[in-house]
């Protein structure tokens, strides 16, 4: 019986292969992804998930189901994964209700970095704030206010003994996280005089146990004695700004929004929900989960839309929320059958990685954020996350692209945003976060060639060429004199040149086209770049062109990974 | 045959996986609200040979739903921490633990630490109560570490009735057999008083004194002999018996353990002597003298290597004799943990033990979860010094794993396996 299934299998694997296999079939571009800012009706507010649920959904019931789901195997063993469901013919998605195409379209101007999402200078400190709600469970307390200008904010505190810690965070997160093309509430750094806090009336409060219940003034007391005061007397923290229009609760990682019929694509085929994994690890968001996200319905019903929010950074960077990032983040699941099996088949001789990270924290106010222990592609959240499991090299790329369109100059100005206490350290983070970001590209820029921004010109002579950028050389990870192209041409399947070495020029010219053809052959450049430091070409980059009246016209690429 | 129906299947099905199942018609007629038609994660080819892997993972997907959802329910209504509520005081002085063991069963203890004063370490009170099937019971009333002279000198009582209904005897000495057990009743009522000297933080001189009333009567463990059956009051002294002691100690302890809760470094020390004398007859009467130290060698990353070294000595005073139950013993998770309690009894024990713990999860560092691997080995004899042989010693080996928290190790499950076989034991609070 065994036997015969067996055979059943290779069969059926030989069957598919051959499919996958078959012959010549042209390039079809995409479909336009319709925008998905239409107006709709509000849907209904939705809360977070519990977090022990979402924790034990995530690691064991959703990886139990990805590894029983026969054809996503079959997938993975043929190395033919699902591509994002949302992106363009050249790899790109467009605006949304989830994303807007920001600094790796076009650079951001520093003062730009440093505003962010912001629309104003943050809550008016110098007027009374009226306490609306608060929480004082946790290990540091919070609270939400009304400023004199009627704004709502949530006032979030460091903890004690890590002055700038996650209020640091939390703003070179928005920062840099919107300047990726995420939507990020305002977060500002404030220092505000504790006596302007007047407790509104039947104000909610989550106690210390847990129990909610209308706070009182001794409960305000209580909170304000667990938090840091400045030699001046000030306390500083993070205000974030309520998000405009009306919260629907968070949006999941995978599948989508029932109630919303803008919401069509499955969460876990974005471009963009997979390719965040990328910005996450550089930044080492390792709390990237549904209950750190927020849909808001934006508008008035019915002409308003659902956007879909990125939320609380406070535990990125080097950030563990209630003190630095314990040593095992970012190496392991809070939970990792693996690596608990790992440690204990080897009787603890296995030394993870993480063991060897430091156990003093240099600087408090930036925590533990390392760049020397740092493998982008080991990086594990807290949770697995299914958007992230869906990850292509594909989206890897995009990611990187993104990550690396960040300047030195640019992660200066958003980290400056966070007011260190200690000037040292900030240093110390910018420099680490170049360092990763550079780590970052150099992986994903070898899975995939990072060849780009493709566009036909003409020369002088009439001769119609292929130009495109190399985003390893353009971000300095290469140099141009290391780097060696390599390309055929294809029409219809068919070879027109074999293989070419064009040394490390980024022009190619294209056959001359028959005048007058009708718009139907399609033609197929397959590039390559080659480093010195290494002996393989990297992956192929597939450019598409359509031969029309004489001219071609860019239809596509794709790329191998 | 069946290949070709399956390979006309597949060639029908398969292009079923490699297309897209995307489509975004609108549907909605009114064009002023969207409605698109929302794409589903696998198409149909996929839905089907995924069926498979789904119906078999089906019963355990919704049994770790369950779960899970049981999980978020009693994190979501507070449960843990409204009973954590309920069971200590706002302050965190204050509270009830539940306790078990397996000699004396389930139960709870009260607490109030700084009973005066404002240091929690200091001045604490605690009543316990544990039980098993109602027969086998313990009470106890502690107060310790109260501060006679600040810090320096600190005094503590401790007193309390246990009772004891299926305490195991093999016979005395090292070649007794595990299918001679036999079982007796142990009925005790005791009362020490403890004065403590506090020179520098790590060390302490002890003095104890106290009076001890033991009753022992017919065991109570279904399916197997008395002891008061098989032995009298003459060749096991003690049994059947009426014997009240008192006892005065001497002690040193040294304790440089880094965090109580699961050392990784330090050293833990604890050396005693003192006699024990019958009141009102002059049957019983000994000498004890007690050493027992732990050193915890940091390995590497947290790994850690326990080496204790035990020993006791009784010393008749006299031609006066040792109740049975009062001997050095062998057995359990205190000695050798491949034994049962009592397995080996005598007047005098050595005990060697060593430990390696490995850390397997980690949260933050309040709480972590080790595993460890022992290898006990120990030895009873009449006499230490004249009597010890290397052929004795009785070893044992196994494993376990440690639940601990910042201040103190939560739970302990722990397997034992010597020449008698398993024995397994879990320790909470």
């Amino acid at each position: 019986m065994i036997k015969k299934l067996t055979k059943y299998i290779i069969f059926l694997f030989f069957i598919f292969s051959l499919i996958g296999c078959s012959g010549y079939k042209p390039f079809v571009p995409p479909l336009p992804v319709p925008d998905d800012r239409n107006p709709v009706s509000k849907p209904a507010f939705k809360s977070a998930p519990n977090d022990f649920y979402d924790a034990f959904n995530q690691q064991f019931v959703l990886q139990g189901e990805q590894m029983m789901d026969f054809p996503r195997g079959y997938r993975k063993l043929t190395g033919n994964p699902k591509e994002a469901w949302n992106a363009d013919a050249f790899g790109e998605v467009p605006n949304s209700s989830w994303f807007t195409n920001r600094n790796h379209q076009k650079r951001f101007p520093l003062d730009q970095i440093a505003r962010g999402p912001d629309t104003s200078d943050g809550p008016d400190a110098s007027s009374t704030w009226k306490v609306v709600s608060a929480k004082a469970e946790g290990v540091t307390p919070g609270f939400t206010i009304i400023d004199s200008r009627g704004d709502k904010y949530v006032i979030k505190f460091d903890p004690i003994g890590y002055d700038g810690l996650n209020s640091g965070a939390e703003v070179i997160g928005s920062k840099l996280f919107y300047a990726a093309g995420y939507n990020v509430p305002e977060n500002y750094i404030t220092f505000f005089d504790t006596r302007i806090l007047k407790l509104g009336d039947k104000v909610k409060f989550t106690d210390e146990k847990g129990s909610r219940r209308f706070m009182n003034d001794t409960d305000l007391a209580d909170i304000l004695k667990r938090i840091e005061y400045q030699p001046n007397g000030l306390v500083r923290a993070t205000a974030s700004k309520y998000i405009e229009g009306s919260v629907l609760g968070p949006f999941h990682y995978e599948e989508t929004r029932q109630d919303d019929p803008n919401d069509f694509i499955p969460h876990q085929h974005r471009r963009e929900l997979r390719g965040l994994k990328v910005l996450a690890v550089w930044l080492n968001h390792i709390d990237a989960k549904a209950a750190n996200s927020m849909d808001s319905y934006s508008g008035e019903e019915p002409e308003g839309w659902v956007k879909h929010y990125l939320i609380d950074f406070g535990t990125i960077l080097g950030s563990g929320g209630r003190g630095p990032q314990p040593k095992y983040r970012s190496y392991e699941n809070e939970m990792d059958p693996q690596a608990l099996l790992w440690r204990t088949i080897t009787l603890g001789l296995y030394v993870p990685g993480w063991d060897k990270v430091p156990k003093q924290v240099d600087y408090p106010c930036i925590g533990r954020f390392y760049s020397d222990y740092y493998h982008p592609e080991k990086f594990k959240f807290i949770f697995p996350n299914p958007a992230f499991d869906n990850q292509t090299s594909v989206d890897g790329y995009w990611g990187a692209k993104i990550v690396m369109s960040f300047t030195d100059e640019q992660i200066r100005a958003a980290v400056e945003q966070a007011r260190y206490p200690d000037p040292d350290a900030a240093e110390v983070l910018i420099k680490t976060l170049i360092e990763r970001r550079d780590i970052t590209g150099s992986y994903w820029f070898t899975r995939v060639a990072p060849l780009d921004n493709f566009h036909l010109f003409e020369d002088k002579n009439g001769s119609q060429m292929l130009a495109f950028l190399d985003l390893a050389v353009e971000t300095g990870l290469e140099k141009q004199e290391d780097s060696t192209y390599r390309y055929s041409v294809k029409r219809n399947g068919d070879f027109v040149v074999q293989p070419r070495v064009i040394g490390s020029i980024r022009v190619i010219t294209l056959p001359e086209t028959e005048a007058g053809l009708a718009p139907g052959d399609q033609w197929e450049i397959n590039l390559q770049v080659k480093r010195s430091s290494s002996k393989k070409y990297s992956p192929l980059v597939r450019i598409y062109l359509v031969q029309e009246y004489g001219h071609y016209r860019l239809l596509g690429i794709q790329r191998e990974g | 045959m069946s290949g070709i129906r399956i390979a006309v299947m597949a060639v029908c099905i398969g292009p079923g996986l490699f297309t897209s199942p995307l489509s975004y018609a609108a549907v909605s007629p009114d064009s002023s609200i969207a409605a698109f038609q929302k794409a589903h994660s696998k198409s149909l080819g996929e839905k089907i040979f995924a069926f498979p892997g789904k119906a078999i993972y089906f019963p355990l997907k919704y049994t770790m739903r369950g779960l899970n959802w049981t999980i978020g329910y009693v994190d979501d209504s507070k449960i843990p921490a409204r009973i954590d509520d309920f069971l200590t005081s706002d302050d965190g002085l204050r509270g009830v633990q539940p306790t078990y063991s397996s000699r004396v069963g389930i139960g709870f203890r009260f607490y109030q630490n700084a009973l005066f004063g404002d240091d929690k370490e200091y001045n604490q009170f605690s009543i316990s109560i544990s039980t098993w099937d109602l027969e086998r019971q313990q009470y106890c009333l502690d107060l310790e570490d109260f501060q006679i002279i600040g810090k320096t000198l600190t005094g503590g009582l401790s007193t309390g009735y246990v009772k004891l209904t299926e305490e195991p005897f093999y016979g005395i000495g090292i070649d007794t057999q595990f299918d001679d057990e036999s079982t007796y009743t142990k009925e005790q009522t005791f009362a020490e008083a403890t004065f403590g000297y506090h020179p520098a933080g790590n060390f302490k001189l002890e003095c104890r004194f106290g009076t001890e009333f033991v009753n022992t009567m017919r065991g109570l463990e279904e399916g197997m002999p008395s002891t008061t059956t098989l032995y009298d009051s003459q060749t096991l002294p003690g049994l059947c018996d009426q014997v009240e002691l008192f006892h005065t100690m001497l002690g040193m302890v040294v304790d440089t353990r880094d965090r109580p809760g699961n050392p990784t470094k330090g050293f833990d020390a604890e050396v005693s002597g003192g006699f024990f004398t019958e009141v009102g007859d002059d049957r019983f009467g000994y000498w004890q003298f007690n050493f027992d130290a732990t050193r915890y060698v940091h390995l590497f990353y947290e790994r850690v290597l326990a080496v204790r070294i035990a020993a006791q000595r009784n010393d008749p005073l006299e031609d006066r004799g040792i109740p049975f139950y009062n001997l050095a013993e062998l057995g359990e998770h205190e000695t050798i943990r491949g034994f049962k309690r009592g397995r080996y009894r005598d007047r005098d024990m050595l005990l060697g033990s060593l430990e390696y713990r490995w850390p397997i999860w980690r949260s933050w560092d309040d709480y972590g979860v080790d595993f460890l691997i022992f290898g006990d080995v120990g030895q009873v004899t009449p006499d230490l010094l004249e009597e010890f042989e290397v052929d004795n010693f009785k070893p044992g080996i196994g494993g376990g794993i440690r639940f601990w928290g910042e201040e103190a190790l939560i739970l302990r499950l722990e397997a034992g396996h010597s020449e008698d076989g398993w024995r397994f034991y879990a320790v909470l609070n």
